[in-house]
């Protein structure tokens, strides 16, 4: 069985649990309930704190999304899912200039927990108040990076949009032949 | 080319890290609406850069203009002054116009352009306002690089990041930039070799032990400071663009990693401005999960036939 794991991840809001529902065939494992209940999520070890998606090509073949809580309360489960994935996507709510150095403070420490492939997805570019990509990439950092992440605009409410974002990410796997034989 | 906002929601020193890493030049504008026990902040501010440096900051509220100022401190007669003021000037500085013609010493323009920013140090207490940046790209045309307000300019320039570090330092009041200070649980990581500013004592000391793993508070005990004050340093330093914050995880599962997957420190370092990188220990390198390419291939196929 080949398995392709791929985390999305970032600040609260940024569309996380909704990029992962666009595009699962399954009904995601919605832990946002759960999430809320700081106690309840301590007493679960490590099973239910983030969305789950899956998309099976076929009977050898599958695609498995990891959304992480976007809560710093609940860092944990990054640590559990993104040393696991093969790559990741970073979701930036372009519309909320305050989330933004949390967005850094989050991608610094993704960047310590995994070589893993990223590309950063900027969500509500709709949105009038949405800043430029130049601009977020400055923002966060991005020329830090050994590989400078790819930025791509998606609308998490929109499959197709979020296909891109994926296939984005993949062809940055190959490319940078990171987790690749 | 614009970037609006809010001061709440986007701080000043944020905005000038941003201007300084982008080596931005443009026109700030700056509204302060509320100032608490400084009502003598409120007011409109024009603050203009060149490629990341602070050239030149005008109140518009309580306006003079630089050769106004010039001639009030008596360096200048009126009647030198108003010939100045007449006469069409060359593109460049008035500051660096009136040297040339020995009309003015470094001295006393030093002195003027210290006056101008500080005022900027003082935008650090604002605690709301809203800003727009006018950026003019080195592309833009020449229409709008007239604009430059030559006849405000000193000649002289800082890095929009040494405002923010000067600024920092003499700060007394942190009732507003409390909420900024990064958590004592917070670890710092350098993004530069070295510093390209000269820091203070107790800068260097944070400086030196950033290894993305000490948290505030750690350093603070090896150096015998307040956790206060090493949260005051680290925010100067983050602002000044030499380390960022990062937090830290205390899991069970962490130390494991670090003892069955391979250490891998990468260190980056790009000729610009000296950036370094220091990479992570961890991914699934473990033969078994790693990827046939294609595989991969295989899902960008299905990715597009199914959502394309
Ligand atoms: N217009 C627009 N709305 C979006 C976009 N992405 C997400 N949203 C909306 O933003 C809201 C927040 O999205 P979530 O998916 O719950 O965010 P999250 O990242 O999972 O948040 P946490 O789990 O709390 O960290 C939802 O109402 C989404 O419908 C987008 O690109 N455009
Ligand atoms: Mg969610």
């Amino acid at each position: 069985m080949e398995i392709l794991k791929i985390g999305i991840t970032g600040t609260v809001g940024a569309g996380k649990t909704t990029f992962v529902r666009s595009i699962s065939e399954i009904d995601v494992v919605n832990t946002d309930r759960v999430a809320s209940d700081e106690t309840a999520l301590m007493k679960a070890t490590t099973t239910v704190a983030f969305d789950f998606g899956r998309l099976t090509l076929n009977s050898g073949q599958i695609l498995h999304l990891y959304g992480t809580p976007g809560q710093f309360r609940f860092n944990f489960m990054w640590d559990i899912l993104m040393p696991k994935v093969h790559g990741y996507v970073f979701l930036v709510d372009t519309s909320r200039p305050q989330d933004f150095r949390a967005s850094r403070r989050l991608l610094n420490y993704m960047k310590q927990k995994t070589q893993s492939p990223l590309i950063v997805g900027l969500t509500h570019a709709d949105s009038h108040k949405a800043w430029k990509s130049e601009d977020i990439a400055l923002t966060l950092g991005l020329s830090n990076f050994v590989t400078k992440p790819p930025i791509i605009e998606v609308n998490a409410t929109n499959s197709h949009s979020v296909a891109q974002c994926l296939i984005l990410l993949v062809e940055q796997l190959i490319q940078q032949g990171i987790n690749v034989v | 080319m614009t970037i609006s906002g809010f001061l709440e929601s986007f701080s000043f020193p944020e905005l000038l890290r941003l201007i300084d890493l982008g080596s931005k030049s443009g026109r700030l504008i700056l509204q302060v609406r509320s100032a608490e026990n400084k009502p003598q902040l409120m007011g409109l501010y024009h603050i203009w850069f060149q490629e990341g440096r602070l050239v030149t900051v005008i109140n518009r509220s309580h306006y003079q203009s630089l050769i106004t100022q010039i001639e009030n401190r008596g360096w200048l007669s009126p009647f030198v002054s108003r010939r100045i003021a007449n006469s069409r000037l060359p593109d460049i500085p008035l500051g660096s116009y009136l040297e040339e013609k020995k009309l003015i010493t470094q001295q006393q323009l030093n002195y003027l352009f210290q006056t101008q920013i500080a005022q900027v140090y003082q935008l650090f207490e604002v605690p709301v306002g809203c800003f727009l940046f006018h950026e003019i790209s080195p592309q833009s045309d020449l229409d709008k690089k007239k604009r430059i307000p030559w006849l405000e300019m000193t000649g002289k320039s800082i890095r929009a990041a040494e405002i923010s570090l000067n600024a920092l330092r003499l700060q007394k009041n942190w009732d507003i930039l409390a909420e900024q200070l990064p958590e004592s649980s917070y670890a710092l990581t350098k993004l530069v070799k070295q510093p390209y500013f000269k820091l203070i004592p107790l800068e260097w000391q944070v400086w030196e032990l950033a290894d993305g793993q000490m948290p505030l508070k750690t350093i603070a005990g090896e150096i015998n400071q307040p956790v206060l004050n090493v949260q005051k340093a680290a925010l100067s330093l983050i602002m000044a663009g030499l380390v960022d914050e990062m937090p830290i995880v205390y899991s069970t599962s962490a130390t494991k990693y670090k003892s069955d997957r391979p250490n891998l420190s990468l260190v980056h370092v790009s000729p610009k401005n000296s950036t370094i990188t220091t990479t992570a220990e961890n991914q699934p390198s473990n033969q078994e999960d790693r990827l046939k390419v294609s595989f991969l291939k295989t899902v960008i196929d299905f990715l597009r036939s199914k959502f394309g």
